[in-house]
């Protein structure tokens, strides 16, 4: 009964429900060996460095704050899911964001989600399209952060971009092929 | 329909291939020793959707609702990688204690602790400690097998990294979910999840 309630637009009690939540948290701290006690920490370093230089920088370099905020209110213009692109691949731009990482000591503090991005954004050939691009001084940091990201999967030249041909002149489709953007609000718990 | 979800988020998956830690090189540096994400279906199919989920959300709880029915009707067409996204204070330790468990087990314990909060429309606040133990038992742990994930700094680089990369992506709330270049879901997921679900299978049996 409470999924089917949830399903058909008991939206509004769940937020009120997370709101709860979040307010209960001081009283779960009291708990010694809680999971909230044992984030504690997480939580202070985390918070630090994301507020620091060094979480700008490499968020600057990233790029893809803006086409999301982008995309987030063209689709809240036509009533719409937004989806945003996050993949690049004509090769001044590939270039533009290895060497932006490269160009960013936090970079090598943060070494699994920079890979995580990379690979997430470009292929392994547009990577290599854009080597002789790079510059110069950012080469061999590039070259040590890319130099074990992901083979692929059953032949294919990547986990995450590379089942479909889309990524073609840096012009790509506002969705996948196939997919209809749904139309309507959507729901989700706001980062700290 | 809505029986067999709630079965999924509670008492997990069965009957479908799992792979945690393991299957499919993830993007990761040489050298590095943190753990790879788990991934649920099977790793070889050939798309994969990739969710930047969280523990104490209810949306990423419903998220998964969706895509686990999509693996179970189309098991060769894609698989869902796990990537970590703390919203709420307990969170970060949740991850950490999902670390703990490979495999099916891995699969079992999240979709408990999601389970669990959905249910409770998102009061995180009944995770409690006991509520935890009684999780990891389910799926063959201890509360040794807790506190063996809680002192592993690997597993807390491991949530820390992800969430980086999440917001670097542009993960601002959960769930945050990737399919081949495409920010599916900037805005959380959609209200209308039957529709979601629709345009999901079509992405999946298009090219």
């Amino acid at each position: 009964m409470l999924f089917l309630a949830i399903r058909f637009g008991m939206v509004a009690s769940i937020a009120l429900a997370v709101q709860a939540g979040a307010m209960a948290e001081d009283a779960a701290k009291a708990e010694v060996g809680s999971a909230t006690a044992l984030s504690a920490d997480f939580w202070s370093d985390f918070k630090t460095y994301r507020d620091g230089a060094g979480f700008s920088a490499l968020n600057k370099a990233a790029g893809s704050a803006g086409q999301v905020k982008a995309a987030i209110t063209q689709g809240q213009k036509a009533h719409v899911q937004s989806i945003a692109t996050v993949a690049v691949d004509r090769p001044a731009d590939v270039a533009n964001l290895l060497t932006s990482f490269a160009a960013s000591p936090a970079s090598a503090e943060n070494p699994e989600a920079v890979a995580t991005v990379l690979a997430m954004r470009t292929t392994a050939r547009d990577r290599e399209a854009a080597a002789p691009l790079v510059a110069p001084a950012a080469r061999a940091q590039v070259a040590a952060f890319t130099a074990n990201l992901t083979t692929g999967i059953a032949g294919l030249p990547g986990i995450y971009l590379g089942h479909a041909a889309s990524v073609t002149g840096g012009r790509r489709a506002a969705a996948p092929a196939g997919y209809a953007a749904v139309p309507g609000g959507s729901m989700g718990c706001a980062a700290r | 329909m809505s029986i067999s979800r709630r079965q999924i988020l509670r008492h997990g998956i069965t009957g479908m291939a799992a792979v945690g830690y393991g299957g499919v090189a993830a993007p990761a540096l040489s050298g590095a020793a943190l753990p790879k994400p788990p991934v649920l279906g099977n790793p070889l199919a050939p798309k994969r959707l990739v969710v930047w989920g969280s523990y104490t959300c209810p949306f990423t709880a419903q998220l998964f609702n969706v895509v686990s029915d999509i693996l179970r009707d189309m098991p060769d067409a894609a698989s869902v990688e796990w990537r970590h996204f703390a919203t709420h204070a307990p969170d970060p330790a949740l991850h950490v204690a999902g670390m703990g468990f490979a495999g099916d087990h891995f699969w079992g314990f999240t979709f408990k602790v999601l389970g669990a909060v959905l249910a409770a429309q998102g009061d995180h606040a009944v995770l409690t400690s006991a509520r935890l133990l009684d999780f990891a038992k389910a799926e063959g742990g201890s509360e040794e097998t807790l506190k063996a994930a809680y002192a592993d700094k690997a597993k807390w680089t491991a949530v820390r990294q992800d969430m980086l990369a999440g917001q670097l992506l542009g993960v601002v709330r959960t769930p945050g979910l990737f399919y081949n270049g495409y920010f599916m879901t900037p805005e959380g997921l959609p209200v209308n999840t039957a529709s979601f679900d629709k345009s999901l299978r079509a992405m999946l049996k298009a090219g």
